[in-house]
């Protein structure tokens, strides 16, 4: 019994031992597997599962950084991003169309047909994605998400409404409109720069598009968010204008160029001691809010981008090329005559014979025999160098888009007449910007400035990253820019721009009036002028420069002193005071000032006739006076700008092209003198 | 046959020696173990509130989106409402400014500006622009300063009860800001 006991005892132990052990494998080979597959899981296709796990709780939003703001000098926003709402839908998802489609056009005030129509297209091309509406704000945002309420919807975004999601955009602003529009100029839908400061600045300006990553819980909530790229944030940029100014500025011109029924007008204001643009203006001018509706080219900036024949303002670069050679003096005489010269026969008359006068008297006379016979003492040149310092033909380098140099053809390509035609403003094509600059150059004692439109650069938390430092280039002497100030000055007092005189302040400038080039006619348009006044104040220590250029005045008054001058006197009227000039003229009455400017209109019309004619007498009626055009040599149309505004050419007779003209004849043996020999023409 | 099975005596003596209860290593596990426990309710509670900040967090940044989108909005409509102020003001008959109201202004005697403090509360406290009539009249004098020549703001209504004082209509050109700031700069 034992025996068997023992037997059974052991077996017993045995089998129990077995089925211990069983268990064991299995429960090793239980874990084993569990643990081959977890290692298979998490080692093999780790990967796999790590993005589906991601993607369950991770979402990654694009989204574009808000464009920087443009301010003016005195920090308010010109242009400016703001953040909206754009509503589009997922076709697959929307069940009632129709409904839909009325719901959103009850807030829209829109037709709901449109709408539906777009669903149904994108829902037959299995879309996912459709445009709505686009860039709406608060009001229309909040007043779709209360129409678009559905409660028994489970959905974590708004609009509550089956399909329908919102998309942040960004949307430009221009609050104060059509101010300043052509130097603001405007970006499109997809907040790119299309024109001005808007286009120019566009690697500043731009915001990069960021992706950020948002996790969430299972409810949808955010619990952690995270941008993985640096990206560099866009700058805000501080204009040198003066939303003040610029307002009085464009409503000035405005109401010039209404007056005299004008085609269109431009306006600068510049800080002759820093070259800082105050105020720029165009007319007529646009929104750019409503960019969308604009004509194409109604943006061009006029005042850079469109060249014109400046006529007699030129005159200030020969008689300061003069002045600075020493070849002349202001006090010293001139002969102009009986106001008639022909160089390269080709005449050229003063609108009415000024006789034996000063420089000055013929400056401010506007005398072109005077101006012709002082660029023959400077020289071809010498006067295309001192064009050129005065920075014609060239770019200013304002940091505005499209900028024209101009048109200053070089010596070698001039005719025998071209030297003659340059020193009172024709075969040039300037642009306002350059005038404005040459004047500012006489008004900072013969130095230079670049004109400049960017004041700074500053980052999103307002740190400024980088000012402008305009380039300095000494043109003339100290004393030649005091001598030409004085010149100019006359020209206010006693000369054609006595409608400049300024009410508390004196003031110094130069008219110009020149005649339209004709693309088709390839001639000069007689019935279209360019009128332009540029002048500075106070004269002695000028603080401001303007330039006003007006396209086409028609009517009676048409000519620099009468159509430009006003607008200066008006600006000017109300710009120094702003800028807190202390006065230094007389103070007078407006209708003083009215009744003097109405006693000077007859003399300034007879002095400010555009000044090529040919083989006509001074005495003649304007009409009468207009010289019958045989176009332009081909080097002239070669040179001519190919813009609207082209420089007038000099123009020649019948008489002259036949050998016929009297006074030709009369000029002849004194051109054989140096100052008045004609260069032989060139083709 | 049958063998007689002595039966087993227990000796009392005779006792399995145990170990003692080790107390302390017992305490040691049972701190462990809390400590165990105790962190892994702290690891919980960090993450819970770590998630609960995120939330909260996530909710700040989007409030701080929508206030700086909400803030950019008002200046563009406060820039939107300015943008036609110039000719409001000149419906309501405010004039630009010349170079005649400058020459009157360069002319004057500087305007002490003062603000009126007795028996007023800090909050009612109004900024105004004071100068004895005696002086206006003399500089009115030597001026030969036309009263409607001159373009002037009121900035507020002159207070009743204070003698040899009188309220000075204020330039245009002087901005209440200035004004204040002149103020603080004084009280400092």
């Amino acid at each position: 019994m034992p025996r068997r006991l023992r037997k059974t005892t052991k077996n017993s132990m045995q089998t129990t031992f077995t089925r211990f052990m069983f268990i064991v494998a299995f429960f090793i080979f239980w874990i084993g597997a569990i643990g081959v597959r977890l290692v298979h899981l998490q080692v093999n296709q780790h990967d796999k599962f790590r993005k589906q796990a991601l993607g369950q709780r991770r979402d990654v939003v694009e989204t574009k950084m808000l464009r920087g703001t443009i301010f003016d000098r005195n920090e308010r926003p010109i242009a400016m991003s703001v953040e909206v709402n754009s509503l589009y839908a997922d076709p697959m998802e929307v069940e009632d169309v129709e409904g839909t489609a009325k719901k959103i056009s009850e807030v829209l005030r829109t037709n709901w047909k449109p709408i539906a129509q777009r669903i149904n297209e994108g829902k037959a091309d299995e879309k996912r994605f459709v445009w709505i509406e686009r860039k709406l704000d608060k009001e229309k945002f909040d007043g779709v998400n209360k129409n678009l309420h559905d409660e028994e919807l489970k959905k974590f975004s708004l609009p509550k409404f089956p399909g329908l999601y919102w998309a942040k955009e960004q949307k430009r602003e221009y609050p104060y409109k059509t101010m300043a529009a052509h130097m603001i100029g405007f970006s499109n839908s997809d907040d790119v720069g299309q024109a001005g400061i808007e286009l120019s600045q566009e690697k500043l300006l731009r915001g990069d598009t960021i992706k950020t990553y948002r996790e969430r819980d299972r409810l949808g909530r955010v619990y952690d968010e995270w941008g993985t790229e640096e990206r560099e944030e866009p700058k805000d940029i501080v204009l040198t204008i003066s939303n003040s100014i610029q307002y009085k500025v464009e409503e000035a011109l405005a109401k010039g160029v209404q007056r005299v029924g004008g085609k269109s007008g431009k306006a600068i204001v510049l800080n002759p001691k820093n070259g800082e643009i105050l105020a720029m203006a165009n007319y007529p001018s646009f929104d750019p809010n409503e960019y969308g509706s604009l004509k194409p080219g109604s943006w061009k900036n006029s005042a850079i981008q469109d060249n014109y024949a400046p006529g007699s303002i030129f005159k200030l670069i020969t008689y300061g090329a003069a002045l600075e050679e020493n070849l002349i003096s202001p006090e010293g005489e001139i002969d102009c005559g009986n106001g008639t010269i022909t160089i390269a026969k080709h005449t050229f008359n003063d609108s009415h014979a000024v006789g034996k006068v000063t420089y000055t008297e013929a400056f401010a006379q506007s005398s072109n025999v005077g101006a012709i016979k002082t660029a023959m003492k400077v020289g071809e040149k010498t006067f295309y160098k001192y064009a050129r310092d005065f920075g014609f033909g060239e770019k200013t380098g304002i940091r505005l888009p499209a900028e024209t140099t101009g048109l200053l053809r070089s010596p070698k390509t001039w005719n025998g007449d071209s030297l003659a035609s340059m020193s009172i403003g024709y075969e040039i094509g300037v642009t306002a910007l350059q005038s404005v600059a040459a004047f500012a150059t006489i008004a900072n004692d013969g130095v230079k400035i670049q004109p400049h439109i960017v004041k700074e650069i500053r980052n999103a938390d307002g740190n400024v990253v980088s000012t402008i430092e305009p380039k300095r280039v000494k043109v003339v002497g100290k004393e030649t820019a005091k001598e030409l100030r004085e010149m100019l000055k006359q020209v206010v007092i006693d000369g054609t721009a006595r409608a400049a005189q300024i009410n508390g302040y004196t003031s110094a400038g130069k008219t110009g009036t020149a005649w339209k080039y004709d693309e088709k006619t390839k001639s000069v348009d007689r019935n279209k002028y360019i009128a332009s006044f540029i002048g500075f104040a106070p004269a002695d220590d000028p603080e401001i420069v303007i330039a006003v250029v007006i396209d086409e005045p028609k009517g009676s008054s048409r000519y620099g002193g009468q159509v430009a001058a006003p607008v200066f006197r008006e600006i000017a009227e109300q710009v120094l005071p702003e800028l807190n000039v202390v006065p230094d003229g007389f103070l007078r009455d407006d209708s003083q000032i009215r009744e003097e400017a109405s006693k000077t209109k007859a003399d300034e019309e007879a002095m400010e006739k555009p000044p090529i004619t040919d083989a006509v007498d001074a005495d003649e009626t304007e009409k009468s006076a207009e010289p019958k055009s045989i176009g332009r040599s081909e080097t002239e149309k070669k040179a001519a700008p190919k813009t609207n505004d082209k420089p007038a050419a000099p123009n020649r007779s019948k008489s002259e092209k036949d050998g016929n003209d009297p006074e030709r004849k009369k000029e002849k043996p004194s051109s054989k003198s140096k100052s008045t020999e004609p260069v032989k023409r060139k083709t | 046959m049958n063998r007689k099975i002595k039966p087993i005596k227990r000796r009392s003596r005779v006792r399995r020696e145990r170990d003692p209860i080790p107390w302390k290593y017992c305490i040691l596990t049972l701190v462990c173990g809390l400590i165990f426990v105790a962190g892994f309710f702290m690891a919980a509670r960090l993450h819970f509130s770590s998630i609960d900040f995120g939330f909260k967090n996530s909710k700040l940044r989007k409030e701080l989106d929508r206030l700086d989108n909400e803030k950019r909005r008002l200046v563009l409509r406060r820039e939107m409402a300015l943008s036609s102020i110039n000719k409001t003001a000149e419906k309501i008959g405010f004039r630009k400014s010349t170079a005649e109201s400058l020459e009157l202004v360069s002319t004057r005697k500087r305007i002490d500006r003062e603000v009126i403090t007795d028996g007023v509360a800090d909050e009612a406290k109004p900024i105004k622009a004071f100068i004895q009539e005696d002086e206006i009249a003399e500089e009115r004098q030597s001026n030969e300063m036309d009263k409607k020549s001159l373009k002037k703001t009121v900035i507020s209504e002159p207070r009743s009860g204070k003698s040899g004082t009188r309220k000075v209509q204020a330039d245009p050109k002087v901005d209440v800001g200035d004004i204040s700031a002149a103020i603080i700069a004084k009280k400092r």
